[in-house]
């Protein structure tokens, strides 16, 4: 906590700018449009031990691939295509499935030095795992669909975003959700960001460092069980068009079943900006 | 105030274009690409620390302020200042004076009778041309507005 805390005075006190590329989560801003962005997300899931009915159970030290191909269609309206290769589910690295994401930005309010924005997205998933944890996770674990409102706020020197949504599991291609097993969840997150460096901006090829803190929740309204993740994150952003991102995510609680208490992530990402006319 | 009609002999110069809702140099990268891609635009300088681009303009294309706007609205941003600098032949203006440029109309605000002639600054008022906050002050001067009208300040 001690870390948290020190980030937060960097956040209030620091000459920041605020920043609003959240790698955890999406702002309600969408990219420019006809442009073409690709990423490669990679996640890895640290081995732990832990008891299930008197069981002491080691997991393996697991990794997922998630590249990910996104599309700014006009103004209001973006789109991304995933696909997910993992070995959390068996010892050896598979395709798993893949998903669609979907986002339209309704509201604008920008002033120079702060605005408000608000964004609806959706996003499906379609996965052949078996279905092994309570946590819905559409990002490679679960077939299903998810809704939700995205509202972001530049204050000061930071910029805040919340988002809100609902989480629909379905039966994974080739295993049926059993009765005992969570169909329904609500997601939500608070992410805060700030630019570092440089302390002035003089041209597009000046490195970026930008410092984020997220808390990403999760509740199963029908059980009562949930979550809350601390994921402090640094990014660099070279030329202007390459973004990279190291995401610490760490459980602060958790009453639910999950894959893993912690993951490490990294993110590379590359714009093709009006890649067509 | 009467109104007079002016005749379009003038010529756009440059431009200084503030957007607003960027928090990055990837925003503003992205707000350039989109800018460029108007082939009246020859070439663009910028203040990263403002979010200010300096456009300077092809002498042998019309300018299209509308198409400017759209732009950088392409990019999910806004357009919080427009500053044109407009060189001027001895135009007699007063307030509701209109000259035309490229088949539009630039009428004149709040402006105390006088003869502009050569470089003069004027900022477009209209909406999509100033932030949501300062469009609200001049809402009702600038009304609905017929299009290919432009409101415009010295």
């Amino acid at each position: 906590m001690k870390a948290t805390y020190i980030l937060f005075c960097v956040f209030f006190v620091s000459e920041l700018k605020a920043q609003e590329l959240y790698p955890s989560t999406e702002p309600a801003s969408t990219m420019s449009a006809k442009s073409i962005g690709v990423r490669l997300n990679t996640d890895l899931f640290p081995s732990r031990t832990y008891q299930v009915e008197n069981v002491v159970v080691q997991s393996n030290t697991s990794y997922r691939l998630n590249p990910e191909l996104m599309w700014g269609i006009n103004k209001n309206w973006m789109f991304h295509l995933e696909l997910y290769a993992s070995n959390c589910h068996q010892p050896n690295f598979k395709f798993e499935g893949s998903g669609v994401y979907l986002k339209y930005r309704f509201l604008a309010n920008d002033e120079v030095q702060s605005h408000f924005r608000m964004a609806a997205y959706g996003k499906a998933s379609l996965i052949n795992n078996p279905i092994q944890y309570d946590e819905i996770n559409l990002g490679g674990d679960n077939s299903g669909i998810g809704a939700g409102i995205i509202a972001t706020q530049l204050l000061h020197k930071v910029a805040l975003s919340f988002t809100g949504g609902y989480l629909r599991a379905m039966d994974n291609i080739g295993y049926a959700l059993s009765p005992f097993q969570t169909r329904d969840e609500l997601n939500y997150s608070l992410s805060v960001g700030g630019l570092f460096l440089p302390f002035e901006y003089k041209s597009y090829s000046q490195p970026n460092l930008n410092v984020f803190v997220e808390f990403i929740g999760r509740l199963n309204p029908a059980t009562g069980e949930s979550y809350l993740d601390i994921a402090p994150a640094l990014q660099l952003i070279l030329n202007s068009i390459v973004r990279l991102d190291l995401v610490y995510e760490k459980q602060l609680y958790s009453n639910m079943f999950r894959i893993d208490n912690q993951v490490i992530s990294f993110r590379f990402e590359y714009n093709f900006l009006n890649a067509y006319k | 105030m009467l109104s007079a009609s002016g005749i379009g002999s003038g010529q756009v110069v440059k431009a200084e274009l503030q957007a607003a809702g960027l928090t990055c140099s990837m925003c503003s990268r992205a707000t350039d690409k989109q800018l460029r891609t108007l082939d009246f635009i020859d070439s663009i300088g910028i203040d990263l620390s403002n979010t200010t681009f300096l456009l300077y303009f092809k002498k042998d294309k019309a300018v299209d302020f509308d198409q400017i706007r759209k732009k950088v609205e392409d990019a999910d941003f806004s357009v919080a200042m427009l500053k044109v600098t407009y060189k001027f032949d001895s135009l007699k203006v007063d307030n509701g004076t209109h000259f035309s440029y490229n088949n539009s109309q630039f009428q004149f605000m709040s402006i105390t009778p006088r003869t502009l002639n050569g470089e003069v600054v004027f900022k477009i008022m209209d909406k999509g041309f100033l932030s949501a906050k300062e469009y609200k002050k001049y809402a009702s001067q600038v009304g609905s507005g017929a299009s290919h009208v432009y409101h415009i300040i010295l």
